[in-house]
């Protein structure tokens, strides 16, 4: 009975955890293709939604990215996605640039300092 | 007993409001959700906190303000983790008579293109769905029972400003979600001085410079205020970085800032000390490690005491550390420059302690 008792309770508390609704509220996020970019980052992220509800047999139209990311396996899919749909992850060759960096390189230290002093030179009040 | 009180004082009122980041409501910037629009214009401080260096007073208004909230069933206004949204040149600023250093042509303008206000410069996206992604998840699948803050920057995205420099962070402050100073600068065994946090370097891909003048770089930031001699001061520790060094192994930096919006939590600027995590040891009698590897994650104790007290025996403020100034703010952050880039880091467990 106890142990009955027990496997109900972790039942509950699983569902309770998969239905609990996650509580967001912001500015459309439309915003960030219409009033800035034009039609690029639109039709790169509805290409990146539509290739993840692909994967996952959902309506590309019908879902948020929000539902679509509910842990870091579903980020770095969508990190992959996006990288490639983007064009990112290849080099000029169409080769796959990104899964070859496992370690961030090194690069010149005082070259680095330089860079520090001119990206800091580009901000807002400094 | 005296210890007992201590103790109980201490936990009381110092430290992380969500210790442990287990209730991770997390809010952008501004307090109200019309701030930085037309019907809610910002306001611009005059004159800005340090003289020397670029300064502005426009624009008032912006197309949208890019609130933003999770993990609250209605807009909060205490008890929430603070999220900056930045993404340079994030207002219009004008450069100075004498600037120093000379980076400007005086009376120089550089304008702003962006959507949104300061620190809401752009909208919050999921991560991987635009170049500002955040979220909070608790990652069930793989058996995981606590949140990490995801920070997930992702420049193949279009930037509206030429050469934007997006900055994407979560952090508390005190009368900004948190309701109390986080700690204490001073070594008193009792004192909420330390910071301990997990962080992880999940993922990246290095960007592409946008132009000639300007280097593609990122960086991860932990970066903390505290408040004395009439400004407001803080120390930015690099985490991880590439192609950018705010220190060697004899130089750091000091930044005079300015952040003449008096709506924003950062208002209205600070002096701050840029030191390499790796570089700490060169300067400080500890050490900080470096993330260099994708997926490596460390559990990190930093006494925020010995470094704040150490950037100031080195001369990084122009006044010096009293003991027992409040530490006002701690923050975790992203930042880069380029294109075609992305970095994933998150943050979690993160909690004041005095041991």
């Amino acid at each position: 009975m106890v142990k009955k008792l027990h496997i109900l309770l972790m039942i509950g508390i699983f569902t309770a955890i998969l239905t609990t609704p996650r509580i967001y509220s912001q500015d459309s996020d439309s915003l960030l293709e219409t009033e800035y970019s034009g039609a690029a980052n639109l039709e790169l992220k509805q290409a990146i939604l539509k290739e993840i509800a692909d994967r996952r047999g959902l309506d590309s139209s019908k879902v948020h990215p929000d539902d679509l990311i509910h842990s870091a396996a579903d980020i770095s899919e969508t990190f992959q996605v996006s990288c490639e749909i983007s064009g990112a992850c290849t080099d000029k060759d169409g080769n796959s640039a990104h899964d070859q960096l496992s370690e961030i390189p090194d690069y010149d230290e005082e070259k680095g300092f330089l860079n520090a002093q001119k990206i800091r030179a580009q901000k807002s009040g400094g | 007993m005296v210890i007992l009180l201590i103790s109980l004082e201490n936990t009381a009122f110092c430290q992380f409001q969500d210790q442990g980041l287990v209730d991770a409501v997390v809010r952008t910037d501004f307090d109200s959700q019309t701030q930085g629009t037309s019907v809610n214009p910002l306001t611009y401080s005059s004159p800005c906190l340090f003289s020397i260096v670029s300064c502005g007073n426009s624009p008032a208004s912006f197309a949208s303000t890019n609130y933003f909230s999770q993990n609250a069933a209605t807009w909060p206004s205490s008890d929430f983790w603070v999220l900056s949204i930045n993404n340079e040149t994030s207002y219009d600023q004008v450069c100075p008579t004498n600037p120093n250093p000379p980076i400007c042509t005086p009376g120089e303008v550089s304008y702003t293109l962006n959507p949104g206000p300061l620190n809401q410069s752009l909208p919050r996206s999921a991560p991987g769905y635009g170049l500002m992604g955040f979220t909070t998840l608790v990652d069930t699948e793989i058996g995981e029972d606590f949140y990490r803050a995801h920070l997930v920057m992702n420049t193949f995205f279009a930037n509206p400003m030429p050469g934007g420099i997006p900055f994407l962070g979560i952090g508390a402050q005190n009368g900004r979600g948190n309701s109390y100073a986080l700690g204490q600068l001073n070594n008193g065994y009792y004192t909420y001085k330390k910071v301990k946090f997990t962080a992880k370097l999940w993922d990246f891909i290095l960007p592409t410079p946008v132009n000639e003048k300007q280097p593609a770089t990122f960086a991860f930031y932990i970066y903390a205020l505290s408040s004395w001699g009439g400004k407001p001061r803080g120390v930015f520790l690099t985490l991880a970085h590439w192609n950018i060094d705010n220190s060697d192994s004899s130089n750091f930096t000091i930044y005079n800032w300015n952040w003449p919006v008096q709506e924003s939590f950062y208002y209205p600027g600070a002096q701050w000390v840029f030191i390499d995590a790796e570089d700490v040891s060169n300067f400080c009698p500890f050490s900080v490690p470096r993330l260099t590897a994708k997926g490596q994650q460390i559990a990190y104790t930093i006494n925020l005491y010995l470094l704040f007290k150490c950037a100031s025996d080195l001369g990084g403020f122009d006044s010096t550390m009293p003991s027992g100034s409040s530490i006002e703010g701690i923050h975790w952050a992203v930042e880069m420059s380029g294109k075609d880039g992305g970095l994933w880091t998150s943050v979690h467990n993160m909690r004041m302690a005095a041991q």
